[in-house]
């Protein structure tokens, strides 16, 4: 086992970390959504500019400036920038996206896929590659580092925080962990029985990059002479549900208890190569980490948080003595590690 | 002790996973509900992009619900059903006299899944078939000279052909369903030429 990160408390390179994991989780999200105002927004020129040669009426002040959006980014400078970007060949969201013709797939799309038609395509197959090595070596980093509703849910988080220093009353709800591999487990069966997705229907990224794009094809739908908008849809007013339960009921009620794209990242990552560590000679049980992990885990209890750590990192920045740290060795040491804790 | 932790586990496992099952398999039936007739087609049927898999329910179990076919579509075709659309929850499918297929297959290279089968050639695909009602046909009823499916159709000549007054035909084992027919139809409201996927809702 190697040291990997250490990071005392006040040193600048922990915060530093605390900033990029929301900045990538920010980038995702408004990359998702960048990702549909291209798309769309390439559509609705196409057929605005038919429109117009066809119709020749006045464009309304909104599709005219929308059209000279469009002659700029037509102008030389815009063009070599689309030509060497090619944003319009990134597709998708966390559940599935195509970046230049790589494919990157959610795990659990890949399970329910492989659930309901009993079938898996190797397009889905080398999409999976890339997230199932990432989560063995880092576990379930996903949660903590890329989901975009995890974002809007460490916002939730924020608010949660603020209400109890005004004074409001939140809840401390406690479900049973168990839960969300247990839905896990029924939505696979129940998804292979019916023969339709029915855990990707509510997995909130999944969700919310559909609620996106919807949203993005509105945007430019109300440009035109025939808007046709949809709006919030029964997933928007989910994912909206979820924030105010975080914010009143418990913390991260859903990740901890509900999620089952967790509960497959927790499985896949059981085994994981990079953990925070615990150096129980050290720890003075001031019990900081436990109350600023977002996840409810203890990582004071044995050397190593258990499979549902999300390696937010949150734990080593409050650990005034400095006794946990992240390190890495190969699965079998930490397993080894941990029955020798065990057996004193 | 240990025992007494275990019973407990067990017994949250069943009563969590038979309420699960239940909600979700509720929530599946509310997923796979056969609608209503499409409001302006009348038939309870669905135009998918091209290279969809033949069978609807084959087709429903591939598909994962990613947004990837309607990034990839230049014109604005493909749409995915909402709550409330005809076709099931987060599926593509494509409503020609709003907007047509245009024959790019951008989205059979980039569906991540089979439900998209992987098409190189135009001429392989088969969304459906275009059939003209004679009735409303400015063409064909004699009302006056048309031609604007003719122009539109990809494949001219070969699935369409022209009769007097530019007059169309459609010959059904040429036409591949695109839908530019449907789009370009001079005809307000519903259109005088029509496609036809013959691909039941299940």
């Amino acid at each position: 086992m190697r040291n990997f990160f250490t990071s005392p408390s006040g040193l600048p390179g922990s915060i530093l970390v605390q900033c990029l994991r929301h900045l990538l989780r920010l980038a995702v999200l408004l990359s998702i959504i960048g990702v549909g105002l291209v798309a769309h927004y390439r559509v609705f020129v196409t057929k605005e500019k038919i429109n117009v040669i066809h119709s020749e009426e006045h464009p309304s002040s909104a599709r005219k400036l929308a059209l000279d959006m469009h002659d700029y980014f037509q102008s030389n400078k815009a063009d070599q920038l689309d030509g060497k970007c090619r944003l319009s060949e990134i597709r998708g969201n966390t559940w599935s996206a195509d970046i230049y013709g790589f494919s990157v797939t959610d795990p659990l799309a890949a399970a329910e896929s492989l659930a309901t038609s009993r079938n898996i395509s190797k397009s889905l197959l080398l999409g999976l590659a890339l997230p199932v090595i990432a989560t063995l070596l880092l576990g379930r980093f996903f949660c903590s580092w890329i989901c975009p509703a995890g974002f809007l849910f460490d916002i939730a988080d924020r608010l949660r925080s603020l209400l109890q220093k005004i004074g409001v009353p939140v809840h401390h709800l406690h479900l049973w962990r168990g839960n969300k591999f247990v839905l896990l487990a029924t939505g696979l069966i129940v998804g292979a029985m019916a023969g339709v997705p029915v855990l990707g229907s509510f997995y909130p990224p999944a969700v919310l990059g559909r609620e996106i794009s919807a949203l993005t094809a509105d945007f430019f739908s109300v440009l035109t002479d025939y808007p046709t908008v949809t709006g919030i849809s029964l997933g928007g007013i989910l994912i909206i549900g979820i924030i105010i339960a975080e914010t009143f009921v418990s913390r991260r009620l859903w990740c901890r208890f509900v999620c089952p794209g967790g509960a497959l990242y927790s499985l896949i990552g059981a085994n994981r190569v990079v953990r925070v560590h615990n150096d129980l000679n050290q720890c003075t049980r001031c019990n900081e980490c436990i109350q600023v992990c977002p996840m409810g885990l203890n990582p004071m209890k044995t050397e190593s948080p258990g499979m549902e750590c999300d390696q937010c990192m949150l734990c080593l920045e409050s650990c005034q003595p400095g006794s946990l740290s992240l390190k890495w060795g190969l699965p079998l040491s930490h397993s080894e590690n941990q029955s020798e804790k065990q057996r004193e | 002790m240990i025992r007494r932790k275990f019973i407990r586990t067990i017994a949250r496992a069943v009563g969590v996973s038979i309420a699960s099952i239940t909600g979700l398999g509720a929530f599946a039936n509310l997923l796979k509900r056969k609608d209503a007739a499409n409001p302006v087609l009348g038939e309870p049927e669905v135009i998918r992009p091209p290279g969809a898999l033949e069978n609807e329910i084959d087709f429903l179990s591939q598909c994962i619900r990613c947004t990837r076919c309607r990034d990839a579509c230049p014109t604005g075709a493909i749409k995915l059903a909402g709550f409330g659309d005809s076709a099931q929850l987060g599926t593509p499918y494509i409503l020609p006299f709003e907007s047509a297929c245009n024959l790019s297959l951008a989205c059979t290279t980039t569906c991540p899944t089979e439900a998209l089968q992987l098409l190189i050639l135009t001429k392989d695909v088969h969304m459906g078939r275009a059939v003209v009602d004679e009735r409303t046909c400015v063409s064909h009823n004699g009302t006056g000279v048309c031609g604007a499916c003719h122009t539109a159709c990809p494949f001219k000549n070969f699935a369409i052909t022209q009769g007097p007054h530019n007059a169309p035909t459609v010959h059904e084992d040429r036409c591949v369903g695109c839908g530019l027919c449907e789009e370009a139809c001079i005809v307000e409201g519903i259109k005088a030429i029509r496609v036809y996927s013959g691909r039941q809702l299940v």
